[in-house]
């Protein structure tokens, strides 16, 4: 029964890889996601200078041959950090939105698969969250957590638990009514089993949606609580972390505000690109 | 209707209980003696004990919270701040006409962009247009908003000399923030109306519409838009909503005395009662923004209306994963 | 298009809407505007012709106007144009008459004030001996003043007669003047503080200053006026606009496109930048600031002071200086900055040698090196400082991890010993070298002494150095201070600072006060 299932699943998706290559924007933004993880996992072999070489002697050095983006004001090579901040910038937003969606996404599929008083005590609490503007959240929780990576991305992903509470809510409901579902339960699997083989596989689709957005939006809190000072521990790169401490340069040294921010324009650019292509392809009204 | 308003109405009374505990929790873990931020590190410990007394924060966690709902719920009292000794309501409602006038400026300023934006890539999909619409309204989600807001400053401000960098003094004051939190949100709403104009576009009646004759643009602008533009004003309604909180980072970088910098500030120097009145109202009026929307919603689309009297959260379903879109982008 | 057109009327009536109430918090009474009132508020930005408007842009909002009220720096900057105290300080740090015209020392232990008879409050009541009785008592209850008034003996001390104050001091002690210079120790009116409660009086100020409060605009600007009773006669302007602006780089950039006269805490890199800008005037002048390198003399490792002289060896502060502060101010030399009344240059040096600092660390049981850690707040400055240092610690054998936590916690961290190495500053707002002892003292509360640390002989000296009535004595006790602490290193100095402050280039009378709490009453246009 696994087995047939799973090969009735590959359709759909394949159908879906077939739009999705056929909007060019999309496979660009894919390329570009695909191509900056690659960096961000062989950081040491493409980067020229490791990530905390200060020398300075060469600081606010321009753009030049020798070091590409220029070098910050500690003499650091802002290219070297740029490669190795989208490590943590890539896991920020990465891991951030994963927090959100395991939270998030076992709540909403409880609150649907059960209904009734679960359903309401479950979505009262998420309506709790919602009801906190989402920044002042993510910067209460900095603070009372205390810094570091870890802190910053249970602060940024508790804020966004509700999105994926009500997504994945909305469509195990759709889901739950579906044939394959009663068919599965009148042959006697467990809870469990339902929601992990048939419901959460078939809900993915806004999910996935959601996600991808989802992680630009992190990227983008990190950036902002790197602004006000709860960024991560240094002397580790992040990309918001750059811009936000560059800022006091921007008028005299162009260069070390200017990469890191293109760096997370970039970055959210092509991701937003690769979100808006999959609900197109994910859609099937928009199906042409 | 009225029955579905009560009902609404009060479930917000649990939520925003809620929303005062999770408060008082994250306050409770939050390393930092307000009396002694208070006081300053030259104080005295004596002075420190004696304020902490002062400020009752030696009592229990669960007493401080039933006095604090007392407080707010009989006198309206949302307490006083340890910084200023002020009550808080005050404080807040003197910030918050700042506040609503930069929300609605920039929900003006990514309205007209964005449902411009959204027509043009929607008429002329798969076009060069609609990739060059597509791309301005992305540019605006993917810019961080404070190194936009200090890129405009420079331009705008110290080279061209047109405009005010900071404050809040008149008109030319709001146009650099607003204008800067307008473009990202305005992507937000282009997408909406993109796809719900698309949408629209297949529908029989336009068809019909059209094969009576009447030109293209009359039949996008009165069949086509009417109908789109529905959930279009949810996510704006929404937008609005957010932006009532407040957008701590532009505020901060046009020196704009809003309630974003205000709570933050009051985050850092640990003038909890701030926090927590803040944090209140701010949930108050979203749930109230809320309910708003979602009555003018079932007002222009009879369709939802009757779906109110079973469950309204159901037709949501597409408003909630913009208003989540929106979330990350206002969470700047 | 009905729509569109629709919609832009909207759209320019909602704008239109917005500029017509562009400031209700504007102030009702008419403010001296060019403009036509119906077009534009009455606005701050250039150039309002009639030039009796003096607007300083500062960083954060002052978080109370009760004379006796919390200290912090905003608070000062604009409540001592609305408070005086009994004496004051002037630019270099000499004790002038204020409230007082003058004091003479009747025995080691009594001094005798003799009150500025004529002074008025801002409500018109005169000022007598028997407010400042009141202000010195309320100052001290308050808390906001530190230990600073401590050594008065209030049972003993008291009005004696409506000019004169009689301060009896529990033991001689040399520097109480300065201690009276603490701003939040300012005269206010008996009767005044009496008919109101504290949350009225801390935004209803009635002091004896130059300016009166005018309005309080919350969170974006006070506005203060003259006060034409005032017992001196004054150059200063008509009225002055303190607008809060929170980013550094914002001042710098109002004060360029000429938005405010005046703009305290220019960042560095932006000193230099307006020095070399012709349309503007930049003050930069000493403080009595000092940032260090502190040492958790609690934990075991760096009780040695070969360990924190190893520390000292191993750093090379003058890049650090030059990387950090762009070459203002100076290099740490010692651990009080050179401005405070005591300051000596002859105490022990430490330079640039990594090999010293590895043999020291072998010397002191550490031949492979050691592992700790560095703690800031997110100045950004102590920030840099803390990586470039972990930079150079890691060439000499030392791990060290940079924390950053934020100004709330890391004050909890330091209350409960939890640091290890900390970057921090202090300020001798008194002027006076007797912050060395607050600094040092075993028995001074943590906010002081931020090291915890003890030492017998250094607090023998200390209190020596308090009850010197003579100044050419206590200067040489004060020296041995600084060169046992020089030599000890519980702290290594790193940076004396500077004020920088940005003015408008027809400002004129702007006199640095290296307390940061800047006096404006003489400041006037050209």
């Amino acid at each position: 029964m696994v087995s047939k299932h799973n090969k009735k699943k590959r359709g759909p998706w394949r159908e879906v890889w077939r739009r999705l290559k056929k909007n060019k924007m999309a496979m660009g933004g894919l390329t570009v996601m695909i191509l900056l993880a690659l960096i961000a996992i062989f950081a040491e072999y493409v980067a020229p200078y490791g990530f905390d070489d200060q020398n300075l002697a060469n600081r606010f050095i321009g753009p030049s041959r020798e070091y590409l983006f220029g070098t910050d004001n500690l003499g650091r090579d802002i290219l070297s950090r740029i490669i190795y901040g989208s490590r943590v910038s890539l896991t920020v937003g990465f891991i951030a939105v994963g927090i959100a969606l395991v939270i998030g996404g076992a709540l909403g599929a409880v609150a649907a698969f059960y209904g009734g008083k679960v359903d309401n005590v479950i979505m009262r609490l998420v309506d709790i969250i919602l009801a906190i503007p989402g920044m002042l959240l993510a910067i209460s929780l900095a603070a009372a957590l205390g810094p570091g990576l870890t802190n910053m991305m249970i602060a940024i992903g508790v804020g966004s638990i509700p999105g994926y509470a009500r997504i994945v809510r909305s469509s195990v409901m759709t889901v739950k009514e579906q044939e394959y579902v009663e068919a599965a339960r009148s042959v006697g699997a467990s809870d469990l089993r339902i929601i992990m083989n048939h419901i959460i596989p078939n809900s993915l689709a806004p999910v996935i949606v959601q996600s991808t957005l989802g992680v630009a939006g992190a990227i983008l809190s990190a950036s902002a609580l790197s602004f006000l000072g709860l960024g991560i521990k240094p002397p580790n790169p992040e990309w918001g972390g750059m811009l936000a401490g560059a800022r006091q340069f921007i008028r005299d040294y162009w260069h070390m505000t200017t990469f890191p921010g293109l760096m997370i324009m970039i970055t959210i650019y092509a991701l937003n690109l690769l979100g808006d292509g999959l609900r197109d392809a994910l859609d099937p009204r928009l199906r042409s | 209707m009225y029955k579905y308003i009560l009902k609404r109405l009060l479930m917000m009374v649990p939520v925003l209980l809620g929303v005062i505990m999770v408060i008082f929790i994250i306050i409770e873990i939050t390393p930092g003696d307000p009396a002694r931020i208070m006081l300053g590190e030259s104080a005295t410990e004596e002075a420190v004990a004696r304020m902490r007394e002062e400020m009752g924060l030696n009592r229990n966690i669960v007493v401080r919270f039933l006095d604090y709902v007392r407080g707010v719920v009989l006198r309206f009292d949302f307490g006083t701040s340890y910084r200023t000794k002020q009550p808080v309501i005050g404080e807040i409602i003197s910030r918050f006409p700042t506040t609503f006038k930069l929300a609605g400026l920039t929900t003006i300023i990514s309205v007209v962009m964005g449902i411009s934006l959204g027509i043009v890539s929607a008429t002329k999909q798969y076009t060069i247009f609609d990739s060059l619409a597509t791309g301005i309204a992305l540019f605006g989600v993917s810019i961080p908003n404070f190194w936009q807001g200090l890129m405009s400053i420079i331009i705008f401000s110290i080279w061209l000399r047109w405009l005010p960098a900071s404050g809040s003094y008149g008109p030319e004051y709001w146009i650099l923030p607003a204008a800067t939190l307008g473009t990202s949100a305005s992507a937000v709403i282009m997408r909406m109306t993109r796809s719900s104009l698309l949408e629209v576009i297949r529908q029989d009646y336009i068809r019909t519409a059209r094969s009576k004759g009447q030109t293209e643009m009359k039949v996008i602008m009165y069949h086509g838009l009417k109908n789109a533009l529905i959930p279009v004003l949810t996510v704006i309604g929404m937008q609005f909503g957010f932006l009532l909180g407040g957008s701590v980072l532009i505020e901060s970088v046009f020196a704009i005395p809003g309630l974003g910098k205000y709570m933050i500030d009051a985050i850092g120097q640990r003038d909890f009662p701030v926090v927590q009145g803040g944090v209140l109202f701010l949930a108050i009026t979203f749930s109230f923004v809320n309910l708003f929307v979602d009555i003018l919603y079932s007002y222009l689309d009879p369709r939802i209306k009757s779906q109110y009297k079973r469950d309204s959260k159901e037709t949501h379903k597409k408003d909630i994963r913009q208003k989540e879109v929106l979330n990350g982008k206002q969470a700047q | 298009m009905k729509k569109i057109s629709l919609l832009l009327v909207l759209v320019l009536l909602f704008v239109s809407l917005m500029s017509g109430c562009s400031q209700p918090a504007a102030p009702t009474t008419a403010a001296p505007t060019t403009a036509a009132p119906t077009t534009a508020a009455p606005t701050t930005a250039p150039p309002a012709p009639a030039k009796d408007k003096l607007v300083i842009a500062m960083g954060a909002a002052p978080s109370e106007l009760d004379g006796n009220g919390k200290n912090d720096s905003p608070s000062l900057q604009v409540r001592l144009q609305m408070y005086e105290t009994l004496v004051a300080l002037d630019e270099s740090m000499n004790i002038i008459p204020a409230i007082a015209e003058s004091w003479e020392y009747k025995d080691e232990s009594t001094l005798v004030f003799k009150i500025r008879e004529g002074v008025k409050f801002h409500d018109g009541t005169e000022l007598k001996a028997s407010d400042v009785a009141f202000s010195l008592i309320r100052g001290d209850q308050m808390g906001y003043v530190g230990n600073n008034l401590k050594v008065i003996d209030f049972e003993k001390s008291g009005a004696t007669g409506d000019y004169e104050y009689t301060m009896v001091l529990k033991f001689p002690f040399a520097p109480v003047l300065s201690a009276l210079t603490v701003g939040a120790a300012a005269m206010v009116s008996e009767a005044y503080v009496g008919d109101h409660d504290l949350d009225f009086l801390a935004r209803n100020p009635n002091g004896t200053g130059p300016y009166m409060l005018k309005e309080w605009f919350e969170g974006d600007r006070i506005e203060l006026v003259k006060f034409d009773d005032y017992w001196e006669e004054t150059k200063g302007v008509k009225e002055l606009v303190f607008r809060f602006i929170p980013e550094a780089a914002n001042r710098a950039i109002e004060i360029e496109v000429g938005g405010v006269d005046i703009a305290y805490e220019i960042s560095p890199n932006d000193t230099l930048r307006l020095q070399g800008d012709p349309k503007v005037q930049v003050a930069v002048g000493n403080n009595l600031s000092t940032v260090y390198i502190g040492f958790n003399y609690t934990k075991e490792n760096l009780q040695d002071k070969r360990v924190r002289q190893a520390v000292s060896w191993a750093l090379d502060l003058d890049p650090i200086v030059e990387a950090v502060y762009f070459g203002l101010g100076s290099q740490g030399k010692n651990l009080i900055a050179p401005s405070v009344w005591g300051y000596s240059e002859n105490v022990p040096q430490y330079g640039y040698d990594p090999e010293k600092a590895k043999q020291l660390l072998a010397d002191a049981g550490y031949p492979n090196g050691m592992t700790t850690k560095i703690w800031t707040s997110n100045n950004q400055q102590r920030m840099d400082i803390a990586e470039i240092m972990q930079n150079q610690l890691a060439a000499v054998g030392i791990t060290a991890e940079v924390e950053v936590i934020e100004w709330g916690n890391f004050l909890v961290a330091l209350q409960n010993k939890e640091l290890d190495i900390y970057l921090l500053g202090i300020s001798a707002s008194t002027g006076d070298g007797d912050a060395l002892y607050n600094q040092f003292h075993s028995t001074s509360p943590f906010s002081g002494n931020t090291g915890y640390y003890q030492n017998a002989e250094l607090d023998a000296l200390l209190e020596q150095s308090r009850l010197e009535t003579d100044p050419v004595e206590r200067a040489k006790v004060l020296e041995k201070v600084q060169q046992f602490v020089m030599e000890e290193l519980p702290w290594i100095p790193v940076w004396h600072g500077v004020n920088s402050t940005g003015l408008g280039l027809d400002v004129e009378g702007f006199v640095n006060s290296p307390s940061g709490t800047h006096i404006l009453k003489n400041v006037h246009f050209k």
